[in-house]
């Protein structure tokens, strides 16, 4: 008993802690900050409302908000000078208005009477044109420089000055003119017609001003806190916050993810099978000595793992164009236009193809150095016992093989669980159409986005990042019930 | 080996008893032999079919398995390796990967051989976590990205030049392998003899001296495994790449897959070019690939 403490002190004194922890941290700091860091950070960003604006808004622009705030204080302070100054703009305008409107009248009259102005009416169209315009002039006046903020919320000095000042130019150059021109002269019908639609448009311009200065003359307090709540509201679009579990509230009643999510589980329970069945069958074909050069060709059935998905992933997609040899065999067999493009069960096929080619090599290694494990006494019993091949396939190769396929099995069903590439580099989940369920409110999404691809696909395409986090966190659910299920049937994961 | 050479004598017995005479033997020899190249013909049919669209001329869709009536070219070849996207594309590439060695091999082999040879708090929890953890890399790996992404673009409008910037990714290349590679070259050095090791410690050797005498001699080979799976790694990625604007030559082609107009032969000549360095890699690395699976480093 003390020989063994004393063994165990000296194997600590020959591999001090202190060398353990210089050789481990690098190795750890590393994987701390670009992998348990932002999984971290992730489970964060779930519960924000994390977007493109708003990780990394522009910083000039929320200091021209900040600005344009203060500056709405400012104007504030004089309200008595701004209100009065509105006030006369606005009587000027609606006194202009009525005018207007006068002209509009007598001139639409003659117009669609087809007849020619007099000489005499034409003097007093002359007068009230003049002072209409003496009008709109002096509103523009009173306005310049009334409230100067320079934020889309509010700028609306510049706004109805440059209204104004357009509406009295166009009186002038359009309507007045014109008219003064015609001195002692009748006024023919096509004259008087394009006079009236300059003053029409001359109205229309001043209307688009009027509720503006109304607001601003006789509504100062609304105005201004109108104006202060779009800019807050734009500030806080643009500022990261937390939303508590509305993320997660959103995704549970969208019917896209809970399709999502039914997609996901339903590719597990299709592709393992197939994937597993295929790679069992293939081990124990290419395992028959009766095959000539079966080693290597065990050895080019491993193929699929020496290329990179992007390019075998790819060429399945290729082999699926329209036209393209598998296409048409698969339409023929099917006896419909196989297209992956339009066709969501037709692209779901294919996953599950394109999976069991990726992971068959994976099984087939396995159950092989499997069966290569069985002792030769065991087979060799069963022939003196006379059993037939089916018998002895089932009842004594089968369960000898049967742990370790289980354990490749529930590291395959990971895969399938987790399956992102496959569907992204296939159509990207698509086919896209209405997706309702669970009687919720019919969306328009991607058909085959899997768990893993909906949350990319939420972060690359639409770029709400908070949303993506949110579903990683319901995907990390499924993930730990899947390693718990894993850890328990392996024994702790090693397996074998 | 010996063991499958013992099984497969079996399974020829169990056959020879099942059928009962030998002259049937040679005939199911034959049948058998043919359609397993039946089988390794068709699993093996897409990449034959890769390699086909490649040098078809005019890039049209291979549809007819009559092979005899397309014309042959290199001409996308020659045209991808003189694209001078193609070729900034690969540039980045070889820099990140080059980079992601060197990291990975100075980082995890020290990090391994302490979990090979030292006993400490807290080495079993760490080991078993990386196993976990490896294990559904898949879906927290995107996670990991979304939330990098976010934090690098804050840091970015902070002054940090990080995105579209290939230095970063060898980092987040190699700490993403952290688990599985750690665990491989642990299993490597378990298979070491722990002698030499101990003497330099009995014999009081300095810090320096344990590093550069012991460490790093017992691992030559385990940098080369960490090396070739830091190469394909880096290389054959493309999703961290693309969402953080670095153009290696995966991103690249990626990108090109994504659209909606595909120029098939084009792209297979680019996709083959891309994939030569992983294919010649993998036959060198062949025997740790199973490994590598089961810590679920690699698809499948």
């Amino acid at each position: 008993m003390a020989l063994l403490r004393r063994g165990a002190r000296r194997v600590l004194r020959l591999y001090p802690i202190k060398v353990a922890l210089v050789l481990i941290i690098p190795s750890l700091a590393l994987y701390l900050f670009f992998t348990i860091w932002p999984i971290t950070y992730s489970i964060y960003l779930a519960f924000t409302n994390a977007a493109e604006t708003n990780i990394a808004p522009n910083p000039d622009y929320i200091r021209d908000l900040e600005n344009a705030k203060a500056c709405v204080y400012n104007a504030n302070e004089t309200r008595e000078e701004i209100q009065s100054r509105a006030l006369e703009a606005y009587e000027s305008v609606v006194d202009a208005r009525a005018k207007l409107t006068q002209l509009y009248d007598k001139l639409n009259k003659a117009v669609e009477e087809n007849r020619s102005i007099t000489p005499i009416e034409l003097m007093g169209l002359t007068k009230v044109s003049r002072e209409a315009y003496k009008d709109v002039y002096r509103a523009a006046d009173d306005v310049k420089g009334l409230f100067v903020c320079n934020t889309t919320y509010a700028i609306i000095s510049p706004y109805i000055e440059g209204n104004l000042s357009a509406a009295a130019s166009r009186l002038a150059n359009d309507v007045v003119k014109p008219l003064e021109s015609k001195f002692m002269k009748p006024l023919t019908p096509s004259e008087a017609r394009g006079i009236r639609d300059a003053v029409n448009d001359t109205i229309v311009r001043i209307n688009l001003t009027l509720t503006s200065i109304e607001v601003i003359a006789k509504d100062f307090d609304g105005f201004i806190k109108s104006v202060l709540d779009s800019i807050d509201q734009e500030l806080d679009r643009l500022k990261l916050k937390t939303v508590g579990l509305k993320n997660v509230d959103e995704l549970l009643h969208d019917s896209r993810f809970i399709y999502s999510i039914f997609k996901t589980l339903l590719f597990v329970l299709t592709s393992v099978p197939l994937k597993v069945a295929v790679g069992v069958a293939l081990a124990f074909f290419f395992s028959s000595e009766l095959i000539y050069g079966r080693k290597i060709m065990r050895a080019l059935l491993l193929t699929p793992w020496a290329i990179p998905t992007l390019l075998s992933v790819t060429t399945w997609r290729m082999l699926f164009e329209p036209g393209a040899f598998l296409q048409q065999t698969f339409s023929y067999l099917t006896g419909h236009k196989f297209l992956i493009l339009n066709n969501e069960w037709d692209a779901f096929i294919l996953y599950n193809i394109v999976e069991m080619w990726l992971a068959y090599p994976f099984i087939m290694t396995v159950t092989m150095g499997a069966i290569a494990g069985i002792p030769k006494e065991i087979i060799e019993a069963t022939y003196i016992d006379g059993a037939s091949v089916w018998l002895r396939f089932r009842k004594v190769l089968l369960p000898q093989v049967m742990r370790p396929v289980l354990f490749a099995t529930v590291l395959t069903t990971g895969a399938s669980l987790q399956a992102f590439m496959v569907p992204l580099l296939i159509n990207g989940g698509g086919p896209s159409g209405s997706i309702s369920v669970l009687g919720l409110e019919p969306r328009y999404g991607n058909l085959n986005e899997f768990l893993i691809l909906y949350g990319y696909n939420r972060a690359y395409i639409d770029r709400e990042y908070g949303l993506a986090a949110a579903v990683y966190l319901v995907v990390v659910v499924f993930l730990a019930i899947y390693v718990l299920a894993w850890l328990k049937l392996t024994r702790g994961g090693r397996g074998r | 080996m010996a063991k499958s050479r013992r099984y497969s004598s079996s399974i020829g017995g169990m056959f020879r008893h099942g059928f009962g005479f030998i002259a049937t033997v040679y005939g199911a020899k034959i049948v058998l032999t043919v359609v397993g190249l039946l089988i390794l013909f068709s699993l093996l049919f897409p990449i034959l079919f890769a390699v086909i669209t490649s040098i078809v001329k005019g890039g049209v869709l291979v549809t007819s398995l009559d092979l005899s009536k397309y014309n042959y070219t290199l001409a996308n070849y020659i045209e991808a390796v003189t694209d001078e996207e193609f070729q900034r594309a690969v540039v980045t590439s070889i820099i990140v990967s080059i980079l992601n060695i060197i990291v990975a091999v100075v980082v995890i082999t020290p990090a391994a051989y302490a979990f090979s040879r030292f006993k400490f708090w807290g080495r079993d929890t760490i080991l078993f976590s990386y196993l976990v953890l490896s294990q559904v890399g898949g879906g927290f790996g995107i996670a990991a990205v979304i939330a990098l992404y976010v934090f690098l673009l804050k840091l970015q409008v902070m002054g940090l030049p990080l995105l579209g910037n290939p230095f970063v990714l060898p980092l987040i290349y190699t700490a993403g392998a952290v688990p599985f590679q750690t665990w491989l070259l642990k299993s490597y050095f378990d298979g070491l003899p722990k002698e030499l090791d101990e003497a330099a410690f009995i014999d009081g050797a300095s810090w320096g001296q344990i590093v550069f005498k012991v460490v790093l001699p017992a691992s030559k080979s385990a940098m080369v495994i960490i090396a070739i799976f830091a190469f394909m790694g880096a290389w054959g990625e493309f999703i961290i790449a693309d969402f953080l604007r670095v153009k290696t030559i995966a991103a690249y082609l990626y990108v090109t897959a994504a659209g909606q107009r595909m120029y098939w032969s084009k792209f297979a000549a680019r996709a083959i070019l891309f994939a030569i360095p992983i294919i010649v890699l993998y036959g060198v690395a062949q025997k740790y690939i199973g490994e590598a699976l089961r810590y679920g480093a690699a698809k499948g």
